[in-house]
């Protein structure tokens, strides 16, 4: 009895789409953490172990914004320069003695603005995403940089204690408050993702825009709103670096929209839309975190670090992209068989 | 570009449209679903006038469209004949905080897929996964759920096996009996000899000729179908 309803239960975790690639990777995650911890014991002590999900949980984040657009089809290469528009917004208007939770508002509204003009370009305007975003990158990082007139800030000060506390140094029940602030904002935007029309249209739009549009989706309030998801992100983990740090420093979040990608990629997101889920995102950002840390730990530079995620992040875009272009027709013969098997 | 399209659809009809290639027929059935901008013209529908600037105006009015293009229009192929059947009707499938009822999207879509005896091993399975008559049947199946008024169909034999051509054929009659005005295009003229009640000709993108099924002959309908302005003047000259 028991063992049946255990069964039923892997069914059902089974048939949810995407989610043997996961596992894949999910593996994968798990020889890495093994073969980390063997070249250097203390990478697998427990200290180490909550460093390394705090590490990974800014990175979850801008995977799931990043996932979002993804899955539209489209890309935010904005997501980095953002990640230093929220952290610098927030510090400067702190160090003017604005209540912090005022800056936060402030600073999240100023993001969300951004991934606004993101999503009107791509599908108003019908701009590539990989031009649009990249202008939008190269303003918001303009952006970050005038704001303090071109310096970092000075403290966020002892007012600015509290907001600190939860964005980075305060602990809940044993946890970081960073890993429940990315717990927290996953559940609600995995729950956006898979069982609202929201997420419905996102999918859809990813697959097929035209036949999206014919069955009544707009294509433009979707598209929007998954940039929206992804600058809101964004700006959260700008939150949360200038709380680590207590200061703002202009090029917070350098080469994040590359991490974010990477997180969303290897964790099984197609690049060419419709498909993947944010049970990936986090699998892949803990895949980038174990990498990260692990290699450190193993005494490898920074250089070789950057090459080894590149790589991996190339070859999971590569295995995507031949995989995918390659299944249609597969699957096409298997199931013409199935047809024919229900005639006879 | 059409223009100069002007006919009536009873509820309870079929109403096809024959013509030539490039005679204007999917312009004009794009045109009526809101997907292309219309310069001028109005639709009525049971006595009203209604707008429709987008497919949405046009589905949430009761006229639906089983495109052309099944796979470039019809089908969001990389996703599952669940997702396919359930993206028009969200509307009907939501909750008021717009959350999917699933239970209720799974029986629709199972529904759907007994209805039109679409055959296939789980309503899971990718929708660009099943043969082009099957695909045609989901296209189709998207609409059904709805409470629609009218259905157009652009082409929905094309490129299928005559089996699944027939269950097409049947489906048509059955929304016919149910009160639902159909329209109908397509370019095998046996075919719209044989299913519709009435006939609208339709060449160099205006409606050319309209008659009864039973009045009609290839002949009669290859007729209407090449009146062609400029080759008319051309003789003239």
């Amino acid at each position: 009895m028991g063992r049946e309803l255990k069964q039923s239960y892997f069914k059902k975790i089974m048939s949810i789409r995407g989610m043997g690639q996961v596992l894949t990777v999910t593996v994968g995650l798990a020889v890495l953490f093994i073969v980390f911890g063997f070249l250097n014991p203390t990478f697998a002590s427990s200290k180490n172990i909550g460093n390394l999900l705090r590490q990974i949980a800014p990175i979850v984040l801008i995977g799931i914004g990043q996932s979002f657009v993804l899955i539209t089809g489209n890309i935010d290469l904005s997501i980095g320069s953002v990640v230093g528009m929220s952290c610098m917004i927030s510090a400067t208007l702190m160090t003017k003695g604005v209540n912090p939770w005022v800056a936060v508002v402030i600073t999240i509204l100023c993001c969300l603005s951004v991934g606004f003009i993101n999503g009107e370009l791509v599908a108003k305007c019908k701009l590539p995403p990989f031009i649009a975003t990249l202008g939008t990158m190269t303003i918001s990082r303009g952006i970050a940089q005038i704001v303090n007139n071109n310096y970092n800030t000075d403290s966020i000060g002892e007012g600015a204690k509290t907001f600190r506390d939860i964005f980075y140094y305060g602990k809940t029940l044993g946890l970081y408050n960073t890993i429940w602030i990315a717990i927290i904002l996953w559940a609600v935007f995995n729950f956006l993702l898979s069982r609202t029309r929201t997420g419905r249209h996102i999918y859809a739009v990813g697959s097929n825009i035209e036949a999206s549009k014919l069955s009544g989706v707009s294509i433009v309030g979707t598209t929007v709103k998954a940039y929206l998801v992804s600058s809101f992100c964004a700006a959260v983990v700008g939150l949360i670096i200038c709380a680590t740090s207590g200061m703002g420093t202009m090029d917070a979040g350098n080469m994040y929209e590359m991490y974010a990608v990477a997180a969303s990629v290897i964790g099984g997101v197609s690049t060419l839309g419709g498909q993947g889920i944010l049970l990936g995102t986090i699998i892949g950002a803990a895949i980038w975190g174990v990498l990260q840390n692990g290699l450190q730990f193993a005494g490898a530079p920074v250089a070789i670090r950057n090459i080894v995620i590149g790589i991996i992040v190339v070859v999971s875009v590569l295995l995507d992209v031949v995989v995918r272009s390659g299944k249609p027709k597969r699957k096409n013969e298997s199931s013409g068989k199935v047809g024919f098997k229900l005639k006879a | 570009m059409v223009r100069n399209i002007n006919f009536d659809l009873y509820e309870g009809e079929i109403v096809g449209i024959a013509g030539l290639m490039g005679a204007g027929r999917t312009e004009t059935t794009r045109a009526i679903f809101g997907i292309d901008p219309k310069e001028s013209g109005e639709i009525i529908l049971d006595g009203k006038t209604i707008t429709i600037n987008k497919p949405l105006d046009a589905i949430q009015a009761g006229i639906v469209l089983a495109p052309e293009d099944r796979k470039k229009d019809g089908l969001c192929t990389k996703l599952s004949v669940r997702d396919n059947i359930s993206l028009p009707n969200l509307d009907i499938l939501c909750n008021a905080l717009s959350i999917v009822d699933r239970k209720k999207e799974k029986s629709m879509s199972e529904k759907a897929v007994s209805d039109l005896k679409i055959k296939l091993p789980t309503t899971e399975v990718d929708a660009g996964s099943l043969s082009g008559g099957n695909q045609q049947k989901v296209v189709v199946a998207k609409w059904l759920a709805r409470n629609s008024r009218v259905v157009i169909f652009d082409e929905p034999t094309r490129g299928i096996d005559v089996a699944a051509k027939v269950e097409i054929y049947n489906l048509m009659n059955e929304l016919k009996e149910q009160g639902i005005g159909v329209l109908f295009v397509s370019s095998e003229m046996p075919e719209v000899m044989g299913i519709s009640d009435r006939i609208i000709v339709m060449c160099d993108g205006k409606v050319t000729g309209e008659m009864p099924t039973n009045e009609a002959t290839q002949d009669s309908i290859l007729m209407y179908a090449t009146k062609f302005d400029k080759k008319i003047d051309a003789v003239k000259a």
